[in-house]
This record gives C-alpha cells, structure tokens and sequence, in this order.
C-alpha cells in the first residue's frame, strides 16, 4: 500500500523537476537598431575604454584649459597642436586615439571662440601643397591672404593612456585602472604649461562557463 | 578597447557587405589571372567566410579565428583585421546571465552551446594576431596594447607557476614599445621575457626589424571521460615541421623557438566549468543508478508478488516503481555533461623568433621550414618594403 502512495508523489516530483529545469526555446525576434545616449554606459560593456568615458574626459579637459588664465587671456591668442601624435598609448586596450584628440579639439575651438588657436598640423602637406600651386601661378591667390610662412605653434599637447590590470583566476574577476594624462608643452621653451588627468577603474566578472 | 571605440562604430558586425567589397572584386580578378599553381586568395577564403556568415551565431568567434589567420597567410590584411576585430569584440564583452550561458551550465545542454570565446590561450593568440596586424599598418600604440592584453588573459591560468608565462608576448610588446620610443619599458618587457627565455640574444633594437615564423599545428581539445565531460588539450599531429632558418643570399639566421603554444594550452590546468560538468556526470550516474535499481526491484516484487498473497496490490507497486525507475534512466539520458572541444584549428604549434638587420629590407628574406633532423620541408619567400618593421611567415 505504501508503494502505491509513494508511487504518484515521486512520478509528481520527478516531472515537475523536470518542467521547472527545461529552458524555453530562444524564439526572440532580435532588436532593431535604436540610438542609444553616447554619455552613459551601453547595454554592451568591457573594462575598456568606452564613449562615456571619452565624452567625460573631453568635457573635462576642454573646462579645464579654458579655466587657465596662462592659456586664454594672453595678448593673442596662443597656437595649438593637438592631434594623437604624442599622444600615446601605453595601457591594455585598443583605442583609437583620435577620438580622444579630435573630440577635445572640437570642444575647445568651439567653447574658446578665438581665444586659443589650433593648427592642423596633420594636414600641413595638403597646404603646402595648395601654397606652391598658388605661388606658381596655376591657381589664384585665395581671396584671404599671403603669408611669408604657414603658422608655427606655441603649444602642443602631449599624453599618456596607462592602465594597470588585475586578475583573480579563482573568481574570474578582472579589474582595470585607466589614467589618461594630459599635458601641453610650450614648444620653445619646452615647459608643461598645464597637465590634467583622467582616470577610472572598471571591474567585471564573466560567466564562469568562461574562466 | 571593448564596447564602444571607433572600430565597433564602423560596422564590424557587417560581414556580407564588406565581403562583398572586399571579395567579390578578387573572386573576378581571381577567375581572369589565376595561375592554377596557387588557388587565388578568394577561393580560399570564401568558404571560410561562407562558415562566419552561415554558421550558428555561437560559432561566430571560432570561425572568425580561423579566417583572420588564413587571410593573414594569403596576405589579405583587410580580411583578417576585420576578422580579429569583430571575433576580438566577442571576447572582450563581459557575459553575464546571458541565455547561453544559463543552458551551458545547465543539466540540459552541452558546454558547447555557449557562445565561443576561446580557451585563454586562444584568446591570447586572437590578440596576438591583431597585435601582428597593428605593426603591419604601424600602429604601435594598438600593438602594444593588444600584446598586454595576450599576457592579461593568460592570467586566467589555473595553475600559478604557469600565469602569465607567454614569454612571447613580452618579446612582441617589447618590441612594439621600441618602435613607439619607450626605452625603459622595451627593457623591462624584454627583461620578463629573458625571465623565460634566458638564452635569446639581446637584439640590436635600433638596427633590426623582428621576424616571426609559424611551424607546426595548434594544440587540439578532446572530450574524455564518462559522456566525454572533460576537456583534455593535445599537441596537434601530423606535422614535421618544428624548426625554422631565415636567409638573406648565402647569410643565414636561425629562427629561436619562442614560444610553445600547446604547452601554453597544456599548462592552463583545470576550469571552473569542469566542476560543473563533474557535477553532471554525477547526476546522471545517479539517476542512471536509481533507475537501474528501481526498474530491477520492480522485476523482483513482480516476480514474488503471487507468494506473498497480496498479488495485485504489490504487482501495482511493482508497476509504480518500474515506472519512477524509466522515469529516472530516461532524466539520466538527458543530461548533457559533455564538454566544449570546438578549438581553432589553424593556430600553430610554435612561434619562433628571429631579429634580422634593417639592411634585409628590399631584398627577398626566404624562410626554411625544417624538420627534427634540420632537413628543409618547404620554404617561403617575402621581400620587405622599405619601413617595414615585421617580417611574418606561416608554414601552412
């Protein structure tokens, strides 16, 4: 008789463990393309370097350099490179270094309204070569000026990414430190006539199927 | 760089299309100029971009690996960065209760429906490759960093006297810091390096642009075990191939074996999934168990069910159990303990390592692929332009 109690409890316990375990088919239709906000962290994150962070750091920066009486309240306006050629990478993630530059560039010649110059010195072979078509006479003298010279510059912004990395093998926890440093150099007399850093630490731990 | 840098932003996860730029052009040329001694670049490829693009999404890493170095090899630069690029985006994004993740661990499913990310020393390797191509487009900064990040993920070694030994990332970060100017941390990469590989000559940096040789097949995964639940890495087979001479006219340099990748993949000890899938075999031992003994005893009371008098009642019975016993053998049958053993097939066996002057530059630089006995088995040739910095050659 005991058996025959026993017999639906079990049969019932052994099928409802495997109804609660069974996982459902993955039917989702998938996600059509949304614009997501570029200054707060994405559905899809790393430890790495990420567009809020670039967008902070710019912000950053550009409040900074403009805050700098050294920098923007001279009798004329100082001449700035900024591009990535100094500016290195020494840390553990991929990064596209003109992000970085071109964003703060943009940032800073927009909010200073002329009271810092920037020169594109990346670009310094397509003007010599729009000078000596002018000056051989092919084209026209442009409707601006003639210079003696194209501009020399007086600062030049140089940088660092380093980051410092972490790894519990047990827990599968990784951790990065990222610092950014920023510094313009006076181009003459080779001093740092400003210097900011940006930094953060991200942590994040995989599933452990991948450890 | 892991989610949201400029390389992601420009369509990474676009295949078809960028094929379709890339390939269909060279598939045209390929059916005008093709030699026949070689098959063209694109008739090789395509079959493996076909698996990338037709393949389960969870393959998508493993296929993308094995693309980027065939292209790699065939000289199609866009075609393996784009590969390491989107198959190293897989990687670096941080998995976390996704549904793959849920059915690898569970009863149900085998590890291998989880999206593939590679064994620590697979993912060491995609950055390795990607570092390769970053000196080839002179990126320093990107090689630099994509050879640190190699080293970070053999971090994730189980056994501690083997973390962060891949003596040969050091050498290649090394590298990439001296063509950046960094004197002092060229030295303390090379430093770590000779910490491994104490008898490598110290290059003369500023005269030599480095060469890498690929000999040998990777390392290959097994399931072994009851229902194959562990994973167990062999060195690959059918290779002779295990040392390499580099020359330039009659001068010669031979190639020093840097790094071992199977002992790499070897040495990396057990997984955490591995008590996982251990812990499955035991369930289904289990239940496979109380499914034999149950379904067994119900034979035996069926049997003396008419000497003990209350025949129907115990025959009931015998039924009940014989059925939870079923029940049981058929949960058993179900579980899925088996582990992953997808793995990159085209990695190689060793890296081997050589600086040659800078004067080698536009003139042909052949390699030699020798056996254990310093017979040659095969050679390649490249000349190297002016500027160039590395100098890669696979035996394949």
């Amino acid at each position: 008789m005991k058996f025959l109690i026993l017999f639906p409890v079990a049969l019932a316990a052994l099928l409802s463990g495997c109804a609660t375990t069974m996982p459902s088919v993955n039917n989702a239709p998938g996600r059509p393309t949304a614009y997501v906000t570029a200054d707060s962290p994405g559905r899809v994150q790393g430890i790495g370097m990420e567009s809020q962070d670039i967008i902070s750091m710019s912000d950053k920066m550009t409040r900074d350099m403009l805050a700098q009486p050294q920098l923007v309240s001279r009798p004329s306006p100082p001449r700035i490179i900024l591009d990535s050629e100094y500016f290195r990478n020494e840390g553990s993630s991929r990064v596209n270094k003109n992000l970085i530059t071109d964003r703060l560039r943009v940032d800073l010649n927009r909010s200073a309204q002329g009271r810092l110059l920037f020169i594109g010195r990346e670009f310094v072979a397509a003007v010599e070569t729009e000078r000596r078509l002018k000056r051989e006479g092919v084209t026209d003298q442009g409707s601006i000026r003639n210079t003696q010279a194209t501009a020399g510059a007086d600062f030049r912004l140089t940088g660092r990414i380093a980051t410092s990395d972490a790894v519990d093998p047990k827990s599968g926890l990784t951790q990065r430190f990222t610092q950014i440093t920023f510094e313009l150099i006076d181009l003459e007399y080779s001093t740092i006539v400003w210097s900011n850093i940006y930094d953060y630490a991200k942590a994040s731990q995989d599933d452990i199927i991948y450890r | 760089m892991t989610s949201s840098t400029a390389e992601r932003g420009s369509g990474l996860r676009g295949w078809p299309a960028f094929v379709a730029v890339l390939l269909v052009p060279a598939l045209l040329v390929a059916q005008t100029t093709g030699d026949g001694a070689r098959p063209p670049a694109s008739v090789v490829l395509r079959p493996l971009v076909d698996k990338v693009t037709r393949a389960q999404n969870k393959d998508r890493v493993v296929n993308e690996m094995e693309l980027g170095v065939t292209a790699l090899a065939l000289g199609e630069i866009d075609v393996a960065r784009h590969a390491f690029d989107s198959a190293l985006h897989l990687i670096e994004i941080t998995h976390g209760g996704t549904e793959q993740a849920r059915q690898a661990r569970s009863l149900w499913y085998e590890e291998g429906t989880k999206d593939f990310k590679g064994e620590p020393y697979e993912r060491a390797m995609a950055y390795y490759y990607r570092g390769l191509i970053y000196l080839r487009d002179r990126d320093a900064d990107n090689a630099r960093a994509c050879f640190n990040a190699a080293v970070l993920q053999d971090s994730f070694a189980e056994e501690q006297q083997n973390r962060c030994d891949f003596a040969v990332m050091y050498l290649m970060a090394a590298y990439a810091t001296h063509l950046q100017g960094d004197k002092n941390a060229r030295d303390e990469y090379f430093a770590e390096f000779l910490r491994f590989r104490p008898d490598f000559p110290v290059p003369d940096w500023d005269n030599s642009i480095i060469a890498v040789v690929e000999t040998g097949k990777g390392p290959r995964k097994l399931a072994d075990g009851v229902g194959h639940f562990q994973m167990k890495l062999f060195r690959g087979k059918g290779f002779k191939d295990v040392a390499a001479q580099l020359a330039v006219g009659q001068q010669k340099w031979r190639a020093y074996p840097a790094e071992d990748i199977a002992f790499q993949a070897m040495t990396r000890g057990s997984r955490p999934i591995d008590r996982i899938l251990e812990g499955k075999v035991q369930f289904k031992k289990q239940a496979e168990n109380v499914g034999t003994s149950l379904t067994s005893a119900s034979s035996e009371v069926m049997v003396a069910a008419p000497l003990l008098g209350n025949s129907s009642g115990m025959q009931a019975a015998a039924g009940g159990l014989a059925l939870i016993g079923i029940a049981s053998a058929l949960i058993a049958s179900n579980a899925k303990p088996r582990a992953d053993t997808r793995y990159w097939p085209n990695l190689p066996d060793t890296v081997h390592v050589a600086f040659l002057p800078k004067s080698v530059r536009g003139t042909a630089v052949s390699a030699a692929f020798l056996d254990a006995e310093g017979n040659e088995l095969s050679r390649q040739e490249q000349t190297p332009p002016e500027a160039e910095t590395l100098l890669w050659f696979k035996n394949s």
